[in-house]
């Protein structure tokens, strides 16, 4: 019985970082990793203290076809990206 | 009125600024955002919010102007010099909230929040500010130049026609509103804690505009409150210079009360835009901040990259200096002037709409290079 590897996981600080910058930041990592994380390779781990975000990356990144998970950890949000 | 009772004032603003800011906060609401992400994303989320705010304002002014209860006169805030200055200063407005990550309101919450960003961003208005009273006395005439019509509202310029307008505009505005409800497009899915939909927030919003047009005598307005804590902080250092700078002594806000006529300057002084503006700022940033300390998503920092920390503070620059070139900003035009059909409000928010494009096209090339 073959079992598949965990992907990678990527971590992106954009930490005091508001829109549109941050998104402009974080759609830019992901079309630079596409391959990786649509082949399961590697997972995006973005780390986010702007409310916003948790809102229009999903949203975004949702259209483009991966799939995100969002859940707040301590004072600030974990988004994560992977292939769906 | 307050304005009767002018130690009301300060204390009604600050309460109105605690509760936008906790308000704002929760929701995520921010017009520079919506209008941007129009542009850079293609984005139209929170859209129907934004325009439900405008069409509950117009229909709550509506009603109280027909109740008599709010004088068809335009308020000391919408003056008449119309003038494509508006244009300009909206396109300049535009421009720079893109680059400073959110306009005069949402950098204030967002800052309460520890964001430093915001704080920049907010740096940069102040500097606008100073900037803009160096080079007032060419902007005097530039707009002596480019003034339209001495009308400021529909209503003034057409009277018998004008509620008519305006009651056939809010029909209008109702069918994208309602089609938008049934397709479930007014509800926002929001993961973070303690959110609060924006449709709800923007409904009260404009139940508190109009309790402050009723009590105060102007809708929202907060420009104003940026150029005279420059004027205070540019008094520290330069109060010479302070003092020969035509646009820190000229009369900004004439209200008339049962006290008497009652006048107030954008400079260092305590007058009425210090206790009714300065508080209302004051306010949202407090209020934003109580919200973040409560959810305990208060952080201070970290600093942005320099590239996204200089187009902030030059976002901020620009912004104010658009405001004060438009005599007002989008609160006090797109809240205050679009519902009581200003045409200095529609200049400006044609210029807002352009300068969002621009400016979502030149911030990926200086945030991604």
């Amino acid at each position: 019985m073959s079992s598949s590897s965990s992907p990678n996981t990527v971590e992106l600080d954009i930490l005091g970082q508001v829109c549109p910058a941050c998104m402009l930041v974080v759609l830019k990592e992901v079309n630079q990793r596409r391959q990786e994380i649509t082949s399961g390779q590697t997972r995006l781990l973005i780390r986010t203290d702007h409310r916003n975000a948790t809102v229009t990356v999903p949203e975004s990144i949702r259209k483009m076809g991966y799939r995100v998970d969002v859940a707040k950890v301590n004072n600030y949000y974990e988004i994560t990206v992977d292939r769906r | 009125m307050l304005l009767n009772y002018p130690e009301l004032l300060f204390p009604t603003f600050l309460l109105a600024g605690l509760l936008m800011g906790w308000l704002l906060h929760r929701s995520d609401f921010c017009i520079a955002g919506i209008l941007r992400d129009i542009f850079l994303f293609r984005s139209f989320t929170q859209l129907p919010a934004l325009v439900l705010l405008v069409v509950a304002t117009m229909v709550l002014f509506q009603v109280a102007r027909g109740a008599a209860i709010l004088p068809f006169d335009p308020p000391p805030t919408l003056d008449g010099n119309v003038s494509l200055l508006a244009l300009a200063g909206g396109l300049l407005f535009g421009v720079g909230m893109v680059l400073a990550g959110g306009c005069v309101v949402s950098t204030l919450y967002k800052l309460g929040s520890g964001n430093l960003t915001s704080l920049l961003a907010f740096c940069g208005m102040l500097a606008g500010g100073m900037l803009y009273a160096e080079i007032y006395p060419l902007v005097v005439e530039l707009r002596r130049a480019a003034m339209l019509t001495q009308y400021a509202t529909l209503q003034q310029a057409w009277p018998e026609g004008g509620p008519i307008v305006a009651w056939g505009l809010i029909g209008l505005t109702a069918i994208p509103l309602l089609l938008w409800w049934r397709q479930g497009k007014i509800a926002v899915a929001s993961p973070a804690a303690g959110y609060i939909q924006p449709w709800l927030v923007v409904l009260l919003l404009a139940g508190l505009n109009l309790l402050l047009y009723l009590l105060a005598g102007w809708p929202l307005a907060i420009s104003a409150a940026y150029a005279k804590i420059a004027a205070f902080l540019e008094l520290l250092v330069a109060p010479g210079h302070v003092a020969q700078l035509a646009f820190f002594q000229q009369e900004a806000r004439v209200i008339e009360t049962v006290h008497g006529r009652l006048a107030s300057s954008l400079g260092p002084r305590i007058d009425l835009i210090f206790i009714s503006d300065v508080p209302l700022l004051v306010g949202i940033i407090l209020g934003g901040m109580a919200s973040a300390i409560a959810l305990k998503e208060f952080r201070l920092g970290p600093w942005p990259p320099l590239r996204q920390g200089v187009a902030a503070f030059a976002g901020g620059t620009l912004v104010l200096l658009g405001a004060r070139l438009a005599g007002g900003c989008n609160f006090n035009y797109v809240l205050g002037g679009l519902p009581l059909f200003s045409f200095q409000a529609v200049l400006f928010t044609a210029g807002l709409l352009g300068g969002a494009w621009l400016g979502s096209l030149l911030l990926p090339r200086i945030i991604l290079r």
